[in-house]
């Protein structure tokens, strides 16, 4: 994994570099002492996994930070301030947080959630081009569906049915005809007969993924992308 | 006020064991609590509040990372009534940095 340190004050890269120096599956690429270069660097560098993120910096605060960027990687803020733990899970990017002085133990703490997050398929936020939403149409209705609020979608004879957290959708139409209209990097094909959101994989056994509480299978011909398109450690 | 002496526990957790590491991050700690302290006077010199609350949020960490519990609460407590445009707190703040001085002029290697 590649990871930026950002933080104003010296003492603080010195000391969450020579933690991530102890992380053989860890490296830093760079580190910043403001917010406003990882911004540039990260535009011509897409390939970060994890970002440490000082909150409090001036003019430019972490906060600032992640309501500014598109597409985040990972991030742990690094703050003195534990007060504002409540607002940094407010994103969905934030993995945790990490209160100065950061204690070794806390530290890899951190790092097996980061493991965790990339292990289940953490996939950045979908591209502005990408569509965020499909119409179907059931019963001479057009019924808007959230592309994120999708599970899966299985296909049943001329039918599909597309499972969102909430509730069922029954659509006439294809797989194939379906899979066309969501976007590649937020929807993988597992078998003949089913589609996957694969930021809701909750895990992967043998031949099958886990979703709510669904096993999806997993054809032996797509196992291979769906490796690939995970951050397997 | 509670008698607080700074410690290196710490660093000796981070080091490991590695003479190497350190003395490396004492010596970054040691350079930039100096420079932060400078500016810290400087900005209280110039009655400028907005830097005097940076550079007391700067040398909070550094009175953390030496493990003075006590001391990091008063320091947050002065950057909290710093933000409020007032002084309380001051001369316990500074009675604390003179505590680190100290420290650190007493142990010049590792």
């Amino acid at each position: 994994m590649k990871c930026v340190i950002v933080d104003d004050e010296l003492l603080a890269r010195e000391v969450l570099s020579h933690l991530v120096l102890k992380t053989p599956d860890l490296i830093v690429t760079e580190t910043f002492s403001n917010a406003i270069d990882v911004m540039k660097y990260l535009n011509s560098n897409p390939d970060v996994d994890l970002i440490f993120l000082d909150i409090h910096m001036p003019n430019f605060s972490g906060f600032d930070f992640v309501q500014t960027i598109k597409n985040p990687p990972l991030i742990i803020l690094v703050t003195n301030d534990k007060n504002l733990a409540l607002e940094a899970f407010n994103y969905d990017c934030i993995v945790d947080y990490l209160v100065k002085p950061i204690l070794p133990e806390r530290f890899e703490r951190a790092m097996e959630r980061v493991r965790m997050k990339l292990h289940v398929g953490y996939i950045k936020p979908v591209d502005s081009n990408d569509p965020q939403e499909i119409y179907v149409n059931i019963d001479k209705r057009l019924i808007k569906i959230d592309l994120n609020a999708i599970n899966y979608i299985k296909a049943n004879g001329d039918y599909v049915i597309i499972k969102t957290e909430q509730q069922n959708y029954i659509v006439h139409t294809t797989l194939s005809k379906l899979q066309e209209k969501l976007p590649k990097t937020q929807f993988l094909k597992t078998h003949r007969s089913f589609i996957i959101n694969i930021a809701k994989i909750i895990d992967i056994k043998d031949s099958t993924v886990l979703i709510g509480k669904d096993v999806i299978p997993v054809s032996k011909n797509n196992r291979a992308e769906l490796i690939e398109r995970l951050n397997l450690i | 006020m509670i008698n607080e002496t700074p410690n290196l526990e710490y660093l000796e957790q981070l080091a490991a064991g590695d003479p190497k590491v350190r003395q490396t991050i004492f010596d970054v700690m040691v350079k930039e609590y100096f420079a932060d302290y400078q500016e810290y006077k400087a900005a209280i010199a110039q009655n400028d509040v907005k830097k005097s609350i940076t550079f007391v949020h700067r040398l909070k960490h550094k009175i953390g990372f030496l493990g003075m519990e006590y001391s990091y609460q008063i320091a947050h407590r002065y950057e909290e009534e710093l933000r409020r445009n007032s002084d309380r707190f001051q001369s316990e703040f500074e009675a604390v940095l003179l505590k680190i001085q100290e420290f650190i002029n007493s142990t010049p290697s590792l």
